[in-house]
């Protein structure tokens, strides 16, 4: 069903279809992802996504030694008969997922054509939908030096249209300072869950700090890695004064073949960079390159599983 | 230090407009386009720079407006050409004798002892000072100037690549006498001789001369080595009563310090005539005599090989002589007949003999030589001629007659001219003799105290001999001299010697008859060179640069002359550091390094080419803005 569809969808809301962002034919385009993405997860229902926490449900996850004060009736008692030992059997917690959507608005995301901006703006808003469409929680946040909440933590593919207004609202602008805006989200203490970051990770300081802000809080990050071919090659030549669009500093530069190939180079080491920090974290990244249409990099991000399994 | 090319306030200008024009340049530098980046950090890796502060931007700027004004005040520097004063003051005035004799044809030093001294004399060159001049003199058997007395260096250089070694005796006599001449009045005068040493020492007065004139003379010597065996001497004669024989004289000399083996090859024609094998101790000559060589008709070589190799001068190891030519001569007897001189003429079979009795005579035309018997024709025959007993004249006269002579004896007989080569004449017996009055330039050969006997001597441009007495009132016909006497002035007539031919010197002046009517001469040396010669009174002068085989072409008839080396010190080529001349002391003050002009304004242009490459290196790496 669609967000206006006549059966049990949202009720057509006052939303400008004109706008370039989101046109009609976007919003449609979101129903036909919600349903690719109910084939893709065939068979869960609602509140049926796995977390990570071990609770009281009733699909067993793994034993753990027993403690002071655990309860008795999760003692697997046959263990303690072969091996004499008391191990507590744990069950994986059956709860709605929490998806908080993280989109980078500094300055380096209005460059390119499409700008960055616009494509994780639509990319946030197809995911987005995609969750409520899930019944999970989700929650809308932008930031570039500091963190900007858009959307309050809420279920329910009637606030559609609240997501789109989020996303529509966000404006390029400041610099990139990912720790800080990450420590600022886990001050607010949201539910734990899957945490979407999309940005062009163009941050002096790295990826790093950020991730590690997020782990520790128990987060579940996955980072989507936008990327625009055109930096990899810039058609520059000559004598040029080049500046930094975010923090305004420059340098003079006399751009050779030589030096486009050190830039090269020195490109592919940052993004290798990021590569390895996310793998040394366990943090699932995904490279996504700007020029591909956005419907294709949703579906190519539902089956490599960013929404969870 | 004073400018050249402006004066110092042409300079300063010139300076201060380049600076402010600089300066403008940096202050109107076009703004660089302006480029947004996502993330400078990337570029600034590729660059390998950090972000540069304002203090340092600022040093930058001014750096790179110091290195522009540095730049253009060498290149205006330059411009002004400035110069030491102690570099234009008081120049000097050189000239550097460059031995080009046979023996700095010698190998034993890089490319030859010719080469090094052109090395030698090239750095000398380009040493020199701004206000020095030098005039370079090619020192052989004569001295000659290889150019002016100049001060610039490429007239210099190319006056020095120009010269070419020859195979002449070095005479240092004559390039000192040029070098005084040259150096009289001029500041600061000094010689350099660049030699081996190869020379006899120049005339006790010349030394003299030069000691009193107070110009040092100081020798840059070359070479290295002294070992060399030479062919000094190379000889060829016909057979005097055979002449399709021939005998050669060959001498050789160990130069060198050590003993020798050597092969003696000699070749008649290019054909191998005989091998032999000798051993010389160190300065020791040999002599080798031939007869009776057959297979030579023109030319012998003589090559000699070293059984340990190589010595270090191989010109002198070859040496090649002619052979006197054997040429059939037409001779005529005018007489009323005489069966003594028809027998002696009968005894050269080279002869052709026609005989006319003196009615019939009309002139000479078509023979070599004539031999007027009692008889003498009325006209100059145009054409070599003995005269028997001149008399009966009824016109010209090739000798005057003032008497007679009863019983002549031969009282004087000139033994070294060859007319009395291996004839006897003393207790020849005559009856009577004309008493003749030579000319002044005639040469009697044999005289009575009243008178001369035999002279010899030329009437327009034609040789004569004449005998002053009939031979059939003596006995003299009876004896073997009769046909040897004439023999000897026919083969004298016809250059075909029977004595050893002695070939022409490298070095020496030749004069060569060529005849009066000869146009158009040209000698062609062993190196192919042409040298087109005037005629002079019948002859030609030539001064021979190279030993060989020279040809003469005179009027397209071809005459080889072979020419050796000259003899003696040439071959020795033991190099001598400073000749012992009497009390002569050899200057060091030449030797070394005189004034170096360093022409500054090239090296300010090239500091200005640095300066530019470390201003674009700097620009490029960010060091200066």
């Amino acid at each position: 069903m669609g967000p206006w569809g006549s059966r049990g969808g949202p009720a057509p809301a006052p939303y400008d279809l004109q706008d370039e962002l989101f046109d009609e034919a976007f919003v449609r385009r979101l129903e036909a992802l919600a349903l690719l993405a109910r084939r893709i997860h065939a068979g869960r229902e609602r509140a049926e996504r796995r977390s990570r926490r071990t609770g009281t449900g009733v699909e067993f996850a793994d034993h753990r030694e027993y403690l002071p004060g655990d309860d008795l009736r999760h003692v697997d008692w046959n263990v303690w008969q072969r091996h004499g030992r008391l191990l507590l059997r744990t069950y994986e917690q059956h709860e709605d997922l929490s998806v908080h959507v993280v989109v980078d608005t500094s300055r380096s995301m209005s460059c390119g054509t499409p700008s960055r901006l616009d494509v994780a703006r639509r990319l946030g808003a197809a995911l987005s939908y995609i969750a409520l469409s899930a019944l999970d929680r989700l929650a809308i946040y932008a930031f570039d030096r500091g963190l900007v909440r858009h959307l309050a933590p809420g279920r329910g593919r009637g606030r559609i249209f609240a997501v789109l207004d989020a996303f529509r609202r966000m404006r390029a602008g400041g610099e990139t300072d990912l720790q800080s805006s990450l420590r600022a989200f886990v001050a607010q203490r949201p539910r734990p869950g899957l945490v979407l970051l999309l940005s062009d990770l163009y941050d002096a300081e790295g990826l790093e700090r950020g991730l590690d802000v997020l782990r520790h809080a128990r987060f579940e990050p996955v980072v989507i890695h936008l990327i625009d071919p055109a930096d990899e090659r810039p058609a520059l030549r000559g004598e040029v004064r080049l500046v930094d669009v975010e923090d305004g500093s420059g340098i003079d530069v006399t751009v050779t073949p030589a030096l486009l190939e050190r830039y090269e180079r020195a490109l592919r080491r940052w993004r290798e960079r990021v590569r390895t920090t996310c793998l040394e974290r366990q943090v699932r990244c995904h490279e996504l390159a700007v020029t591909t249409p956005w419907d294709e990099a949703v579906v190519e991000l539902l089956r490599r599983g960013v929404l969870g399994d | 230090m004073q400018l050249l090319g402006l004066t110092l306030a042409q300079w300063l200008g010139l300076l201060a407009a380049a600076a402010a024009a600089v300066f403008a340049l940096h202050l109107l530098r076009v703004h660089r386009r302006r480029v947004e980046v996502p993330f400078l950090a990337l570029w600034q890796q590729a660059v390998g720079t950090s972000r540069p502060s304002r203090l340092w931007a600022r040093l930058r700027w001014l750096l790179s407006l110091v290195l522009g004004v540095l730049i253009v005040a060498c290149l205006t520097l330059a411009i002004a050409d400035p110069r030491l004063v102690t570099a234009t003051a008081g120049g000097r005035t050189l000239v550097v004798l460059l031995d080009a004799s046979a023996s700095m044809l010698a190998t034993d030093e890089p490319g030859g002892r010719f080469e090094a001294a052109r090395r030698h004399v090239r750095r000398l060159v380009e040493s020199l000072g701004p206000a020095d001049r030098a005039l370079l003199v090619r020192m052989h058997a004569v001295a000659e100037p290889l150019g002016p007395l100049a001060s610039d260096r490429t007239v210099l250089l190319q006056a020095l690549d120009a010269a070419r070694p020859t195979h002449a005796p070095a005479r240092p006599e004559p390039a000192l006498r040029l070098a005084l001449d040259a150096l009289r009045g001029q500041p600061r005068p000094g010689i350099v001789l660049v030699s081996d040493g190869a020379f006899e020492p120049p005339a006790p007065a010349t030394l003299e001369e030069l000691q009193s004139s107070g110009t040092p003379l100081a020798m840059v010597s070359v070479g290295r080595e002294d070992r060399n065996v030479a062919v000094t001497a190379l000889a060829a004669r016909r057979h005097p009563l055979d002449r399709t024989r021939c005998a050669l004289l060959v001498e050789l000399w160990n130069a060198g310090t050590r003993r020798e083996r050597v092969e003696l090859r000699l070749l008649g024609d290019g054909r191998p005539l005989d091998v032999e094998h000798l051993e010389l101790e160190p300065g020791e000559r040999i002599r080798r005599v031939r007869d009776d060589v057959t297979g030579a008709d023109r030319l012998v070589e003589a090559h000699i090989v070293l059984a340990d190799g190589p010595d270090a001068l191989p010109l002198d190891d070859r040496a090649v002589a002619r052979i006197p030519e054997r040429r059939r001569m037409r001779v005529l007897t005018v007489g009323e007949g005489n069966l003594y001189l028809e027998a002696a003429l009968l005894l050269d079979e080279y002869l052709d003999v026609t005989h006319v009795r003196p009615a019939e005579y009309r002139d000479a035309h078509g023979y070599d030589a004539a031999i007027f018997d009692g008889f003498v024709p009325p006209a100059p025959p145009g054409v070599d001629a003995i005269f028997l007993h001149p008399t009966g004249g009824s016109g010209w006269q090739p000798i005057a007659v003032e008497g007679r002579i009863e019983r002549p004896s031969f009282e004087r007989v000139d033994r070294d001219h060859p007319l009395v080569r291996w004839v006897a004449l003393r207790d020849v017996n005559v009856a009577e003799a004309l008493r003749l009055r030579p000319e002044p330039r005639d040469r009697i050969v044999a005289s009575d105290p009243r008178g001369p006997l035999l002279v010899e001597g030329e009437r327009d441009g034609r040789r004569i001999v004449v005998l002053a007495f009939d031979v059939r009132h003596s006995d003299l016909v009876l004896r073997a001299a009769w046909p040897l006497l004439l023999l000897n002035a026919l083969e004298r007539f016809a250059e075909t010697s029977v004595e050893l031919l002695a070939s022409p010197r490298a070095g020496e002046v030749w004069t060569l008859p060529v005849g009066a009517t000869a146009r158009r001469v040209r000698m062609v040396e062993p190196d192919g060179r042409l040298h087109p010669l005037a005629v002079r009174d019948g002859r030609i002068v030539f001064r021979a640069e190279q030993a060989g085989a020279h040809v003469l072409e005179v009027d397209g008839r071809r005459e080889l002359i072979a020419s050796q080396l000259p003899p003696g010190e040439e071959s020795r080529i033991a190099p001598v550091r400073a000749p012992r001349w009497g009390s002569l002391h050899w200057s060091r003050a030449l030797e070394g390094r005189p004034q170096v002009d360093r022409t500054p304004w090239a090296w300010l242009a090239a500091v200005a080419l640095v300066l530019l490459v470390v201003e674009w290196l700097a620009y490029h790496r960010r060091w200066t803005a």
